[in-house]
């Protein structure tokens, strides 16, 4: 797997780095990324205990400027832009039509912008949807103001919407972990204490403005940097030089990214998330604000709440020893229900878990015999499971 | 790199043999450990089960991936290893030594001379890693 170096792959600005501390590579959203330094459960349990830090440079950031950015972004997202305001972030998705996400995405109220930080491998095609949308958004809803006479106040730039691809400009960095706010810390020589879960705020290094973000993908205390590509080499250093209670942080491969953020039940696209699972259906309709007016999949949004989504999704963790897998089918009283979405092994709980999407009526049946039994359908064997709660382990971000 | 030892002898499909008479130590090698990452469950046959060379023999699941591990050679499975069924990660920690994961009293022993040797193995090793 160290040998995926191929030309048609993108390289993080840390790429040098990970090949300095011995990272195993892989592919993941067009880009070579480490998958594990030491090993995936090391790394796992490194953020579970003090701090590890992850390269999601891969991630991708659209700027939205212009007059009217937030009654569009409104438009374009399903979640309320309204509800959050400058140096605040919020989860969201973009639908098309049907109600079928296009992506899961953060949005960043930037002040003077918003900056939507999406899934790498769905870079490419949200800012492409993103423009044909704001395309659409002008004809439909800026009407030309009357201008008085002498007036200057509204230019005819005012009125637009910009649609800006910026994510070679940014790194991205997640230092998570129990002590990552005293790492952090330490490093840029400011207190942290006062930044609430999904606040952000900019800070400097190196002379330059870096965005400092509470927020993450582990269920951990932890912090993602938004920095110049170009500085990013310097602060992913710096923090793993920094030596705390005689502990250093552990740098950290998608496959403990993956493995946490599963423990913590959070969705990932491409598995949770697809064109062909809507949001109630994945379980973050919580994401879904069908009062805030118009905007894209809000007519099919509301019907499928009105009448309840045909598949739910649940969490399941084995009785037995085994590792679940995207894709194995799942069946409850002998009668297939649905299949595995994620699936993996959680070093915390020592068992195999998974996320799955079934059969609505399946799922409520379920719900109501509260020890449920299902099997886990592999190749070789069925797997025991049963229906628990998410998330798997308690969470531990700082509300 | 990964630890080859000279002693011992090595199928393609990554598992190592070390012959003692007609008795065959089966494991897989450093190589196979460090590819499938950190091993959270094998499957491994039960005693008296006859396997001829190629045959599936057992089933490992690592963090990552799961994989099946066959048989270097033929014959039946005298002994298995039952602390890598407590202990997993004792094939990651020890391929060699305390994860070995069968013996099997090989019906053809004859068949070792076609398994590779560890300098045959090492291109092996070096050409998918």
């Amino acid at each position: 797997m160290s040998s995926v170096a191929s030309a048609s792959l993108k390289r993080s600005p840390l790429h040098e780095e990970h090949v300095r501390l011995g990272a195993k590579m892989t592919e993941f959203g067009g880009f070579e990324m480490p998958v594990q330094y030491q090993g995936i459960r090391e790394e796992h349990l490194a953020v579970r205990n003090h701090c590890g830090l992850f390269d999601a440079s891969h991630m991708g950031e659209i700027e939205i400027l212009g007059h009217d950015r937030k009654a569009f972004v409104n438009y374009l997202l399903t979640n309320d832009v309204d509800r959050i305001e400058p140096g605040r972030t919020q989860y969201s998705l973009m639908c098309q039509d049907d109600g079928g996400v296009v992506d899961d995405l953060f949005v960043m109220d930037m002040g003077d912008r918003y900056l939507l930080v999406v899934n790498a491998s769905n870079a490419e095609t949200d800012f492409a949807w993103i423009r044909a949308r704001a395309e659409g958004f002008r004809l439909r809803y800026s009407t030309p103001r009357v201008q008085p006479v002498g007036s200057e106040s509204a230019t005819p730039e005012d009125r637009e919407v910009t649609v800006n691809d910026v994510s070679d400009q940014f790194a991205l960095l997640a230092l998570q972990g129990p002590r990552a706010e005293d790492v952090l810390g330490s490093v840029l020589g400011v207190s942290l204490s006062h930044l609430k879960y999904f606040q952000f705020e900019q800070f400097e290094f190196c002379g330059e403005h870096i965005v400092v973000s509470r927020t993450g993908y582990t269920g951990e205390d932890g912090f993602e940097i938004l920095l110049p590509t170009a500085l990013s080499p310097d602060l992913w250093r710096q923090l793993l030089e920094l030596e705390l209670d005689g502990k250093f942080v552990t740098p950290c491969g998608l496959g403990s990214r993956d493995s946490l953020r599963l423990e913590m039940g959070y969705s990932l696209y491409g598995h949770e998330l697809s064109l062909e699972i809507n949001p109630y259906e994945a379980g973050v309709g919580f994401a879904v604000r069908l009062d805030k007016g118009e905007f894209i999949g809000g007519p099919a949004l509301s019907k499928i709440k009105a009448s309840g989504p045909s598949r739910r999704a649940i969490a399941l963790q084995l009785t037995e020893r085994g590792v679940p897998r995207a894709g194995d089918r799942v069946s409850f009283n002998g009668k297939d229900i649905g299949y595995v979405t994620s699936g993996g092994y959680s070093p915390v709980l020592e068992r195999g878990i998974a996320m799955a999407l079934v059969d609505a009526q399946a799922a409520s049946a379920l719900g109501q015999t509260g020890q449920a039994a299902v099997s886990i359908e592999q190749r070789q064997r069925s797997l025991a499971a049963q229906v628990v709660k998410l998330p798997f382990v308690p969470s531990r971000v700082k509300r | 790199m990964s630890n080859i030892p000279e002693e011992l002898r090595y199928a393609e499909t990554h598992e190592w043999v070390k012959v003692d008479g007609k008795r065959a130590l089966v494991g897989i090698s450093d190589h196979a450990q460090e590819e499938l990452g950190d091993v959270v469950a094998l499957y491994l046959p039960d005693v008296g089960k006859q396997v001829s060379k190629g045959d599936k023999l057992a089933e490992i699941d690592s963090m990552k991936t799961s994989d099946v591990i066959y048989a270097p050679v033929s014959g039946t499975v005298v002994e298995v290893n039952s602390a890598v069924d407590e202990t997993p990660e004792i094939v990651n920690e020890d391929p060699y030594g305390k994860g070995w994961l069968v013996v099997i009293e090989m019906s053809s022993p004859g068949e070792v001379d076609d398994l590779m040797t560890a300098a045959q193995y090492a291109e092996v090793a070096k050409g998918d890693s």
